[in-house]
């Protein structure tokens, strides 16, 4: 065999270093992703109080969606649109019903400018119950005051919803107190996925989760 | 000596693959801090019942460290004091410039959409230096927004040099609802502030 000729080789050494740099960057990033879908899913610095143990939730059973107020047909098509991406990433069926009786999730889009929620004004919030393992009941209420954050609203309580209880600063995120973000990330889609894949369990504590999330880190962004 | 083709192949090829791998946009990242890990020093009277919240970042080239201080009361409609340190890294300098503290008012996102009136442009001197200082007052709520620019030929606020400063301290501070914020409370104000 031929060896490489001798001017390739700072090519070559060139190569492997940027290879090198591009693999540890990669790491990092990775390394990233998975701090921010632990501190969503079991809290961290920027959520004091989710630092205790806690289980993953999330949806088992399809969705049955009310209007209880304020709903219009702007609004309606509004959520239908974001709820439809959720369904498209998480696989959770989703259906509209009248009345609140039988819906395990309800709109409510109000005049009031904000609502106290946890001893704290703001201007959206989400009540989440769940049973054992799986969520069963998400209240969104959504102050429609300011009209430009009515959708980022939708979106953040969304998230919620879908099991992520937490916020994080850690990358840009519809979840994040300290990002000025409108709508999904690629990295809250990422999170979704991850939460809904058949390889996560509802109820895992934070310690049986992490092998998990990390590898399904690294084979979707892999993938994508 | 120029490498060869197989070698300018092998290059850009790596050069797109390093490329492909930074192109994905994590955004900053903020790091919660506590209090005694957080450059800002800020002891303002009223702010020790106050839920303090303290974050850092740095932009991606590491050239600028952020950090942002917040404190909020129990079951308040805005915060009542947020404080912003800016500092550049060395070799590096700011670049935004502002004289008038007026102007940045619209970055603190609880405030920006209010009917906000101002007072007059004022300036005072601290330990670390000249702030200039505007009072400000919405829906009953009185406030006073400040403005440090350090170093950089802009030491102390140095209006003269035109530089945006090696370090930038701003912030506002507000009065409980319905309480007037006289001038030896802004003076207290002014004069708390301070880094590590």
């Amino acid at each position: 065999m031929r060896s490489p000729p001798r001017r390739a080789l700072p090519a070559l050494l060139g190569c492997v270093l940027l290879l090198l740099a591009a693999c540890q960057a990669g790491e990092f990033r990775r390394e990233r992703i998975y701090r921010f879908l632990d501190e969503i899913s079991f809290g961290g610095p920027l959520d004091p109080e989710g630092r205790r143990e806690s289980r993953l939730a999330r949806w088992e059973e399809p969705l049955q969606v009310a209007f209880l107020e304020g709903e219009t047909p702007e609004r309606i098509a509004m959520v239908r649109e974001q709820l439809a991406i959720f369904t498209r990433l998480t696989g959770v069926p989703v259906a509209y019903i009248e009345g609140e009786q039988e819906a395990n999730v309800t709109f409510a889009f109000k005049a009031d400018p904000d609502f106290l929620a946890n001893r704290e004004y703001v201007p959206c919030y989400v009540g989440l119950r769940s049973k054992g393992k799986a969520l069963r009941k998400a209240k969104i209420e959504i102050s429609v005051a300011d009209p430009e954050r009515v959708q980022r609203c939708v979106v953040h309580e969304l998230m919620h919803s879908f099991g992520f209880r937490y916020h994080s600063g850690v990358v840009r995120s519809i979840l994040s107190p300290a990002h000025d973000q409108e709508t999904f990330s690629e990295w809250d889609e990422l999170a979704l996925r991850i939460l809904y894949h058949p390889s996560v369990e509802a109820g895992m504590t934070r310690q049986q989760a992490a092998p998990v999330f990390r590898r399904l880190i690294a084979e979707l962004t892999e993938a994508s | 000596m120029t490498p060869s083709w197989t070698g300018k192949l092998l290059l850009l090829s790596c050069l797109l693959t390093g490329l492909a791998a930074c192109a994905e946009d994590l955004g900053r990242e903020w790091q919660a801090l506590d209090a005694e890990t957080s450059k800002i020093v800020f002891g303002a009277p009223g702010l020790e019942t106050q839920k303090v919240r303290f974050l850092r970042s740095y932009d991606g080239g590491q050239s600028v460290m952020i950090e942002s201080g917040s404190w909020v009361g129990p079951e308040a409609r805005h915060a009542k004091a947020v404080v912003l340190y800016l500092r550049a890294s060395p070799g590096y300098y700011l670049v935004y410039r502002t004289d008038d503290p007026q102007e940045l008012l619209k970055y603190f996102e609880g405030l920006k959409d209010k009917p906000i009136t101002f007072g007059p442009l004022e300036t005072a001197v601290n330990d670390l230096g000249r702030v200039q200082h505007r009072s400000f007052g919405f829906e009953g709520v009185n406030c006073v927004i400040f403005l440090q620019i350090l170093g950089g030929g802009g030491a102390g606020g140095d209006r003269g040099s035109g530089s945006a400063g090696e370090q930038q301290v701003i912030g506002y501070y507000c009065a409980d609802p319905g309480q007037p914020l006289e001038k030896p409370l802004i003076r207290q104000v002014v004069a708390s502030i301070d880094i590590r």
